[in-house]
């Protein structure tokens, strides 16, 4: 379980680095609504051409073909285009029934009904039956093995067959994030069973065709896909290039032809026959200070240290100004739950900082390490921003780079930091977003402790109200910015480059490459 | 005389130019510095050579020039720190191993030999995961995996001179061995080593670029040359000075040791010369 949590953060951090992330296009603030029990997206609007290749860089090899072992993001964006589980994922986050038809949720919130989607076919041919979802639940769910693969069904009581197209979930609880987390259940046929890691099927737009290690994964047009028109594309090659600057010079020559993840200042190098799409990377750049250590077990030393920072100045130095300026731990991309107003709480002003210090007790600034991941430069050149700037206010900074592996053992797992700068992806559930700070998680190691953040996670996790949820995860974040455990940064903007004639692509607030709706004009 | 002397010995005198120029450079860094190198101007990021910044600047409006200045305060205090922590334990390991020799040189040679095995980087890398990551790690890191070279150089010369009269004369007068060892034989031993060291000193200039390019030697924002070198490829299209800028020092201050260590090994060494 660490390890599966390490490696999301792993890719997490990785997308940093790109200036990355799937994100939802800012322009459009979308309204998560939640689907009503049939809803199926908008079908594309009729194409001149079907057909052709595309070849897509990404940064890094994936972990696992096998759906329910891959924790990797930049496994899952690759994967989104071949699996799907009974609820699939929009591009405005929420989710849709995808392997399912329909479904309905008992009064009391602990009762979900689920009716398979007619006629729906696997790669290989094969209808999806009841029994093949019944089996992928049990899987994930570890019910003969008693280990479950993922931790996303762990609320799940029983799961019940009655019909042949029908599937019942019992919850122990209310769980507003059970939809959602069907996402990660993806349907596989039993009858694969000896080959999920080697040659997986599913029932998406694409079907797997071949992986070759740090190379490629092909995956090929599914003809018998359940939704009408879509995929338009014949072949979509993902070429693994981990260097960004090999890859660029690729996308440059022509040999591949979509480039996800460019930071925007890079744009310009690009030249003619090239279209770019910006979005946010719903990603939350921030300095987290170790709340138990001196001189932060002091609220005020925080938030002098919030004063003395220049987030604006972070975002034109580091990011070229491309990144949205924050104020606690949720991207405005997530329209829904963003408390908007928080990212003015500090605005910068080092008077205000020196007072705050003189008044606990640091007249003359302390001594400060900054313990950052070196593989991310992006957070290097952000902490040596922060060396400036709070040397400004007397704090003497020290940036300690350290490994990956060792940052995670002893910054994010030991806690043993007095401060250091990280992103968090985006999640689809604010629940996900914000349960670092809950003073009991595992994930908390800002070691924040707040009894009505406490509550109110508790409170929010229940709550069928959607509305009333929203308003808790809103009061939280406004609670965060108060007792300010961290600074909080930027949630960076990127672009995806292709060429001029590729069409259709959509972004999504997630790590997600949704092939299915790109088409050559 | 000086003719034939510099004809006969043209790397000495190349590699002796480029050090002289490196250590001018040096020591005009201690007094006199063009801008403060830690100083950030983003609204001049990106300027090309110009009157203003010698060198241009970098992606946070740092004087490039500055930097490498100060940079080769960091170059050239790891390449001599390092050397001298590896001489001095490498001559008086190599001293006891040669001038005693049996059991004990077999265990000391052994040892210095399993620390021969390891490439300087990985060395490196594996010590400053276990130990941390700080300037003087990085320089106990780098001096550890020179030590084999001087152990190795010392107890070779060791070998040779113990037999020789002087020190059989010394010894029949009753001299102790320490005064044997160090009095006696040392200074004959003392050429090669001072050729190793000024060989070694490249090699660590380089080992140290190299950590600090994979971020794990001297830590930002401080200015290193291999640091440098890792911010700028990111920018090499659009600020192409800032690569050459660290590039070209890296370069020239292990192509000037290695030549000057070359030149002195030509020179003191009469053997090798045509």
């Amino acid at each position: 379980m660490d390890k599966k949590i390490s490696v999301v953060l792993i890719i997490a951090l990785l997308m940093t680095l790109a200036l990355a992330g799937c994100g939802g296009s800012p322009s459009e603030p979308a309204e998560i609504e939640t689907p009503d029990n049939s809803q199926t997206p908008v079908a594309e609007e009729p194409v001149s051409q079907d057909g052709g290749n595309i070849v897509m860089v990404v940064e890094q090899d994936i972990d696992y073909l096998d759906p329910h072992l891959a924790a990797a993001s930049g496994t899952e964006e690759i994967l989104f285009n071949i699996f799907e589980g009974l609820m699939h994922p929009d591009s405005t986050g929420a989710v849709y029934p995808a392997v399912a038809e329909s479904y309905d949720i008992s009064d009391d919130g602990l009762t979900y009904t689920f009716t398979l989607r007619e006629g729906i076919k696997f790669h290989n041919g094969e209808p999806v039956t009841i029994e093949d979802v019944k089996y992928t639940m049990d899987r994930i769910m570890g019910t003969e093995t008693g280990t479950p693969l993922r931790s996303e069904l762990a609320n799940v009581a029983s799961v019940e067959t009655p019909d042949d197209s029908t599937i019942v979930f019992t919850l122990n609880q209310r769980d507003s994030a059970f939809l959602s987390n069907l996402y990660y259940a993806k349907i596989v046929p039993k009858t694969n069973e000896e080959n999920f890691n080697t040659f997986p099927i599913g029932t998406g737009p694409f079907k797997f065709a071949e992986y070759l290690p740090e190379q490629r994964v092909v995956i090929e047009k599914f003809e018998d896909y359940w939704q009408e028109g879509v995929p338009h594309l014949d072949q979509v090659e993902f070429r693994i290039i981990p260097d960004r600057e090999a890859a660029l010079l690729s996308l440059q020559l022509g040999e591949i032809d979509m480039f996800p993840r460019l930071p925007i200042d890079r744009v310009a190098e690009l030249g003619e026959g090239f279209k770019t799409i910006e979005g946010s990377s719903n990603m939350v750049q921030l300095m987290p200070m170790n709340n138990n250590v001196e001189p932060f077990d002091d609220i005020r030393v925080r938030q002098a240290v919030n004063y003395a920072v220049d987030v604006d100045e972070i975002i034109e130095a580091v990011a070229f100004g491309y990144g949205r300026k924050l104020g606690s731990n949720m991207s405005p991309v997530m329209a829904k739950y963003y408390k908007e107003g928080l990212e003015n709480t500090y605005d910068y002003d080092p008077d205000k900082a020196i007072e705050l210090l003189t008044e606990a007790g640091y007249p003359d600034g302390f001594d400060l390490t900054i313990t950052i991941p070196s593989n991310y430069q992006f957070h290097v050149d952000t902490g040596q921003v922060i060396f400036q700037q709070l040397a400004n206010v007397g704090i003497d900074v020290e940036i300690e780079l350290v490994e990956w592996g060792v940052w995670l053992e002893r910054v994010y797992q030991g806690r043993e930091y007095q401060a250091t700068i990280i992103a968090f992806t985006g999640k689809l559930d604010a629940y996900k977003v914000l349960n670092k700070y809950i003073s009991t998680d595992r994930t908390n190691f800002f070691n924040f402790e707040n009894a009505e953040v406490d509550e109110l996670m508790a409170a929010a996790a229940q709550e069928l109200d959607d509305e009333a949820a929203v308003e808790m995860y809103k009061r939280v974040q406004e609670i965060i910015t108060e007792n300010a455990p961290a600074v909080y940064i930027m949630d960076p903007e990127f672009s995806i480059a292709m060429k001029e004639n590729i069409s259709g692509y959509v972004l999504y607030p997630m790590y997600a490459q949704d092939m299915s709706t790109v088409y050559f004009e | 005389m000086t003719i034939k002397f510099m004809k006969r010995n043209v790397t000495l005198i190349i590699g002796a130019v480029i050090v002289a120029m490196l250590v001018l450079m040096l020591t005009i860094s201690f007094f006199y510095l063009p801008h403060d190198v830690n100083e950030m101007v983003i609204t001049d990021r990106f300027s090309p050579p110009s009157s203003t910044y010698l060198m241009g600047t970098d992606n946070f409006g740092r004087d490039v020039l500055s930097r490498i200045m100060k940079g080769s305060q960091t170059a050239f205090m790891v390449g001599a720190v390092s050397i001298l922590f590896a001489m001095s334990i490498g001559v008086i390991l190599g001293s006891i191993a040669g001038y005693v020799g049996g059991w004990l040189d077999e265990l000391i040679m052994r040892m210095v030999d399993v620390l021969m095995a390891f490439p300087t980087i990985l060395l490196a890398l594996v010590f400053i995961a276990v130990f941390g990551v700080s300037t003087t790690n990085t320089l106990i890191a780098i001096g550890l995996r020179a030590i084999p070279t001087f152990a190795r150089i010392t107890r070779g010369g060791f070998m040779q001179y113990k037999e020789f009269e002087f020190v059989k004369a010394a010894r029949s007068l009753g001299s102790s061995p320490m005064r044997i060892m160090f009095l006696h034989i040392l200074p004959n031993t003392m050429s090669p080593i001072i050729i190793a060291s000024s060989l070694g000193f490249a090699t660590a200039i380089l080992s140290e670029a190299g950590l600090s390019y994979l971020g794990l030697g001297i830590q930002p924002p401080h200015p290193s040359w291999g640091s440098m070198l890792r911010e700028a490829q990111s920018y090499m299209t659009r600020a192409p000075w800032y690569t050459y800028a660290p590039g070209i020092m890296i370069t020239m201050s292990v192509l000037g040791f290695n030549l000057l260590g070359d030149g002195i090994r030509d020179l003191r060494d009469p053997r090798r010369q045509k």
